[in-house]
């Protein structure tokens, strides 16, 4: 090669590496190209098949129960995955680990191409010889011999030229098979219908089909029972309590504020037994037929929201006594609205069929099942259920010959609600646990593990992820600083001549957590599944976050935002209180309503008459400060006291646009750092802010119900999470004065979490596009779209075998 | 021994980052008139007559870059007349006249009058485009430049023809943009004393009416401009109509935003505009405050309304983020906002009205690799709401339903996909100009076979996806790069 072309190659490599910087200079690109041979891209959805390396033939699926998962088997569970990006389906062999290429002759790996955006792939467990595929983006279902994603297999069930299509019309999105494998039925979104397909004898799909309109009327909702389920293993240590069940109802169904649709729009298909269950993202219902010779309209389940995805359980014990002969089975679903998770009473015979089920515990609504963050996809996960034994605390080998003692929360065994979160997190859902007896030891005494003794299990709240052996504590030394002294708080809640906190009594279900002995001077809820590890900021006349504008402007005695929300925010004024009709326990009564401050500084032509309201950069503060008491908030506007001074001042030095926040008034802003400043204004007619006293009453003794930010001197103030008192002589009288209490609650058990997205020795980001569970192998299955990855998670323990990308 | 690698590597990243710094005012060859060279902008004319590119002039092989005036219905007639078979529509396509060259032998490419309209030389590294419209007829367009961090303003006549100091220019007969029309590094002329920061990167055009906040005053007819800096800055100009060649003026600016802005866009309801981070997990947000109860347009100011978090997806690890661009739903009765993130990558669907202090999402569709620019449009006819989105990395264009929620099509083979402009007003004209960085060519996609398909259930094509119907300019492929 000459030196000139070799300069000319440089040179041009050095141009695309500058063209890789530019491009991430403004904004084109600085992800790593990914340089390895592409295998999946963009997988969307997995079937499994069983083969038989002997035969080189396809067998039902129940045949692969029970493998050893090595290479000594002679029968190997196959994935098929589908490629959404490039309408493919790729196998993989799980026995040998290894992703199946469909043609050996192309280098790198071929997989079958089928349509456009293929969304689900469906084999029947009993009859694999035909694999059915959704393509959404060629609207249409597709059918082919499995033998062509794996090319070892010695004879097609059908012969190539009778691999076919259906056209619908409309693109298909999810597809599920009758029970007796007679029929496909495929959700249509766009046409809010389903279709129903016959399969024929050779397993090929009719050409005629069936659409079938879902009914958009709401259905009738059932009332929830006024108590959760009974189903709990808690353990406690000495000064923890616990509620002995959850005691909230659950709000029933719930008045909605989102607009909904008139059309249906079925994105999730599920049969059980001989029903055919539809999620619905438009209407708040869930559909149900009878599958027989004609699909048999059932009443519906008026969930009170759209749904996204649905996943039902077996039948369980209704208690941890294992008392058979009282059962429960539960729906659950992921609210199209908010993607939070609801159970309903799947139980047929039961007198609350249908119900949104109280599940929560601590702060948030009853009727939602408490996680990390938003749910994106939802499976129900049965390793060992029902064959498996419950686990017996005699001692004696239980499950895949493990001892009791060596039990740990990631150990899964029974029936357990699996969660994909938008975060890229699973996080499992305790139903029903085969384990939990164990746990803690008999009685709760001498647990068979010295360090599992406190046990929080319940069903339908999120698992813990360790054992539990101390409760909840403040980290380091709360402070409470006065007007630039620090304030170190000392045990019996005292400061250096500053404002202290004085003892008090810990509200229902919270334990002492400052001190550790002693008079408790601030307490935090105890119940490990309603607490929160945060930084609490409590401050002075503090401002309310997000209750800003830059651009206020004042008429007459009303600040005017156009298109604020300072009731979503949750301000308050002097006649909001009033309007509220506050009984006695709610902690806003009496409150005299907050404050506009002025954050700007006046135009430069008030320079000289109002030099007192400029923002001085060596101060860092102004000299004076424009604070007018607000009578009466709306959601875009602000009533102020006319009589205030301050407002004379607002429109002395500013004739123009203003900045502005809300800050409390007499009161400290409580705020925080995860919980932030919480609530319970909501706007009233015409848009005036107003305490939600009806929809979201206070209960005396259930902390979780005090939903408020605004602590006041020298009265007891509690939130869902912590409690306390300040107390200072002068407090009530003054203004302007620089206080806040800090202090950090912590020591709240992790919950339990799969990670997908960990690869090696890095991570990458994660979208979890399915989660499945196939209770021929017990695993459960990650397929996520963002990384390409497609994750084999064992349950007992709860651990990724297998990654393919 | 020829010079190492690394040191070409050296020498090449000190004159690039000498460049970005202190400009690109070299005094080598001007382009050639006419020629696509690395397009990183793209506007159509509000008369959807008139297609504007500006060039970034990336490699720097030339003094300058330029601004270019399209015909949107020569173009479009003449690709219909060409009828590039799709399978060959990456060369296949038509170019201006004026853009004279010998090398288009092995390529469909047919060279047309009338196609280009107009052109002038600007800075290099446009990293934007905004296009507003003057009362006395015709356009104006405003472009931040960052090689020298200002705003450069070209007035269009209604002809389509581009001014900038010198008069009209004349297709084939560009000139550059005289200082006058590049606006924001002179303090003294500002009320403030203030300059235009550095490393301008993203703009919204739009009329003043827009951001009076009250009334009473006779307000001049204006169009603001509001700029987004690299380093969390925003600025604000006020372009008063008084005639054509009278420069915008710098209002304000402010720091605070989050750092490595890559872009605004600005909610159609309360005029905020959100401003993406492609460095931590949050969207500025900044407003403008002018008083219009008072004729004093220079006390306006803008102000910092607060981040949003990006929380509840998954970045890789804590801390970091990197959103490219937002765009809010076009239908007036829809209160979303679509956010294309990087991290993952994906289309993330967002509830404005209850996104307090972090964004509250309600939807995460997953995108291409190198998600970089898109655009949502409503069409009317067939009830669809659509997101286009250009995947640098991949190559390709996704289009999104976005009330579904779905991947419904992807446009492949574009080479680098960057800017995108959809042009579905003109009755009988639903098309796509989709700038193709890496080849230095518009690339045409036709919408209507898309819609269409969409919209009739009998329909059995194998596929919505738009298709390609050529291309404007001469493709550069990889080994030409010079």
């Amino acid at each position: 090669m000459s030196q000139p072309f070799r300069v000319r190659q440089r040179a041009r490599r050095v141009s695309w590496v500058l063209a890789g910087w530019f491009l991430a200079a403004t904004a084109c690109g600085n992800d790593p190209t990914i340089v390895q041979p592409p295998t999946f891209e963009r997988p969307g959805d997995v079937g499994f098949v069983c083969y038989d390396t002997q035969d080189r033939a396809l067998v039902s699926l129940e045949t692969c129960r029970g493998l050893t998962g090595t290479t000594e088997d002679r029968y190997a569970m196959t994935a098929l995955v589908t490629q959404t990006a490039s309408g493919e389906v790729g196998a993989v062999d799980l026995r040998t680990q290894q992703v199946l290429d469909a043609d050996p002759r192309v280098p790198g790996f071929t997989f079958v191409r089928v349509g456009e955006f293929p969304t689900d792939i469906l084999v029947s467990p009993t009859e694999p010889g035909v694999t059915y595929v959704a393509s959404f983006g060629s609207r249409r279902v597709e059918y082919y011999a499995t033998s062509r994603f794996r090319p070892d297999i010695a004879a097609p069930a059908i012969p190539f030229e009778r691999e076919g299509t259906v056209p619908l019309g409309f693109g298909p999105i999810d597809l599920a098979m009758a029970p007796d494998g007679g029929s496909i039925f495929a959700a249509l979104p766009r046409a809010g219908m389903i279709a129903r397909i016959p399969v024929e004898a050779d397993l090929t799909l009719s050409e005629t089909f069936e659409m079938i309109a879902l009914d958009p009327a709401l259905g009738v909702p059932v009332a929830a029972p006024e108590e959760g389920s009974a189903y709990q293993r808690v353990c406690l240590s000495a000064g923890v309590v616990g509620t002995s069940a959850n005691t909230r109802a659950a709000s029933g169904v719930r008045d909605l504020s989102i607009e909904l649709s008139d059309t249906t729009r079925p994105v999730r298909l599920l049969v059980t037994g001989d029903q055919l269950l539809v999620a619905d993202a438009s209407r708040p219902v869930l559909h149900r037929f009878r599958i027989g010779d004609t699909l048999e309209p059932l009443p519906p389940i008026a969930t009170g929201v759209p749904l996204s995805d649905i996943a039902v359980t077996p039948e369980v014990p209704a208690t941890s006594a294992f008392d058979e002969t009282a059962t429960e089975r539960f729906l659950y679903a992921i609210d199209a609205t908010d993607q939070t998770v609801l159970a309903i009473d799947f139980l047929e015979g039961s007198p609350t069929f249908g119900a949104v089920l109280p599940v929560h515990v601590g702060d948030g609504p009853s009727d939602r099942i408490r996680l990390l963050t938003d749910a994106r996809t939802i499976a129900v996960v049965t390793p060992d259920f029902p064959e498996g034994e419950a686990c017996e605390i005699s001692g004696e080998v239980i499950g895949a010959g493990q001892e009791p003692s060596t039990l740990t929360s990631g150990h899964l065994r029974g029936v357990f609600l699996a969660v994909g979160l938008n975060n890229g997190l699973i996080q499992m859902v305790d139903v029903h646990d085969l384990n939990a007896n164990c746990r803690g030891g008999s009685g709760c005494t001498t647990p068979p593990n010295d360090s599992d003794v406190q046990v929080w299990i319940r069903r339908h709240v999120a698992r813990r992820a360790t054992f539990i052996s101390t409760g909840l504590g403040v980290v380091g030394t709360p402070t409470f600083s006065f007007e630039g002294a620090p304030g170190r708080l000392e045990n019996d809640g005292s400061t250096d001549g500053g404002p202290r906190l004085t003892s008090i009594e810990c509200p229902t279900f919270n334990a002492q957590v400052f001190p550790e002995t002693g008079d408790p001077v601030i307490c935090a809820t105890s119940e490990v599944w309603a607490a929160r590890s945060e930084t609490w900021t409590t401050t002075y006349e503090g401002a309310i976050p997000g209750a800003t504008s830059g651009r206020a402007r004042i008429e007459a005695d009303v600040a005017i935002v156009e298109g604020g929300s300072f009731c979503r925010r949750g301000v308050l004024g002097t006649a909001n209180v009033l309007r509220s009709m506050l009984d006695a326990e709610d902690p806003e009564r009496e409150y005299l309503g907050d404050q506009l401050v002025v954050t700007s500084d006046p135009p430069s032509s008030r320079a000289s008459e109002c030099a007192d309201y400029f923002y001085d950069e060596i101060l860092e503060e102004r000299a004076r400060e424009i604070q007018i008491p607000i009578v009466d908030a709306f959601q875009d506007r602000l009533v102020l006291d006319p009589s205030s001074p301050g407002l004379a001042e607002l429109s002395r030095c500013y004739p123009s646009l203003f900045g502005i926040e809300v800050r409390t008034r007499g009161a400290f802003t409580v705020q925080g750092s995860v919980s932030g400043f919480s609530h319970r204004v909501v706007a009233g007619d015409e848009g005036r802010c107003l305490v939600d006293r009806v929809g979201q009453p206070i209960d005396p003794t259930d902390s979780s119900s005090f939903r408020n930010s605004r602590a006041f001197n020298n009265r007891f103030y509690q939130n869902p999470y912590v409690a306390f008192q300040i107390s200072h002589p002068e407090f009530s009288v003054m203004t302007g004065v620089d206080a806040a209490l800090t202090f950090v609650v912590g020591g709240v058990p992790p919950v339990l979490v799969a990670d997908p997205g960990l690869r090696g020795s890095g991570r990458r980001p994660v979208i979890l596009e399915r989660l499945v569970f196939n209770d021929v192998d017990d695993h459960m299955y990650v397929v996520d779209s963002n990384s390409d990855g497609f994750v084999q998670y064992g349950l007992d323990p709860l651990t990724a075998n297998l990654t393919f990308e | 021994m020829g010079p190492r690698p690394h040191h070409i590597l050296r020498r090449a990243t000190a004159i690039f980052l000498l460049f970005l710094g202190i400009g690109c005012d070299q005094s080598g060859e001007p382009p050639p008139p006419a020629r696509l060279n690395f397009p990183i902008a793209i506007g159509i004319s509000p008369d959807q007559q008139v297609l504007f590119i500006a060039n970034s002039n990336f490699d720097l092989a030339f003094n300058s870059s330029s601004l270019q005036a399209y015909s949107l219905s020569v173009l479009n007639d003449s690709l219909d007349a060409q009828a590039c078979s799709e399978d060959v529509a990456d060369r296949c396509g038509v170019i201006p006249v004026e853009d004279a060259r010998d090398d288009l032998a092995s390529l469909d490419i047919e060279p047309i009058s009338g196609l280009l309209l107009s052109e002038v030389y600007i800075g290099s590294y446009a990293s934007g485009m905004g296009v507003g419209t003057r009362a006395g007829g015709g356009h104006r367009v405003y472009l931040p430049v960052r090689s020298d961090a200002n705003l450069t303003f070209v007035d269009v006549d209604t002809s389509g023809r581009l001014s900038c100091g010198e008069g009209f220019a004349a297709p084939g007969a560009p000139y550059a943009c005289t200082d006058a029309f590049r606006q924001g590094n002179d303090e003294t002329a500002t009320v403030r004393s203030i300059e235009l920061p550095s490393d301008p990167v993203g703009i919204h055009v739009g009329p003043l009416s827009d951001v009076v906040t009250g009334g009473g005053a006779v307000l001049p007819e204006a169009n603001y401009v509001m700029l987004a800096h690299r380093d969390g800055r925003a600025s604000l100009f006020f372009d008063e109509e008084a005639g054509f060649d009278v420069a915008p003026r710098l209002i304000h600016t402010i720091a605070g935003l989050p750092r490595e802005l890559v872009g605004l866009t600005v909610d159609p309801v309360t005029k905020m505009a959100w401003a993406p981070s492609a460095f931590v997990p949050l969207v500025g947000r900044v407003g403008v405050a002018f008083d219009g109860a008072v004729d004093e347009p220079d006390r306006s100011f803008l102000f910092n309304a607060g981040d949003l978090v990006v929380r509840g997806i998954d970045t890789g690890r804590s801390g970091v983020g990197d959103t490219r661009a937002v765009r809010f739903d076009p239908r007036p009765d829809v209160r979303r906002a679509y956010i294309l993130s990087r991290l993952p990558r994906a289309m993330l669907t967002v509830d404005i009205d209850d996104s307090v202090g972090e964004l509250s999402l309600t939807g995460i569709v997953e995108l291409g690799l190198g998600p970089s620019r898109f655009e949502v449009s409503h069409f009317e006819a067939e009830g669809r709401t659509l997101a286009f989105v250009s995947c640098f990395d991949a190559g390709d264009l996704y289009v999104i339903d976005v009330d579904l929620q779905r991947l419904i099509g992807i446009a492949r083979g574009i080479g680098g996909p960057f800017e995108i402009a959809i042009d579905s007003v003109t009755p009988g004209r639903r098309r796509i100009y989709v700038l193709d960085f890496r080849q230095s060519v518009v690339r045409v996609l036709d919408l209507e076979p898309t819609l269409d398909c969409l919209s009739d259930p009998a329909t059995t094509v194998e596929s919505c996806s738009p298709r390609q119907i050529g291309v404007l300019g001469r493709p550069v492929s990889v080994q030409e790069l010079r």
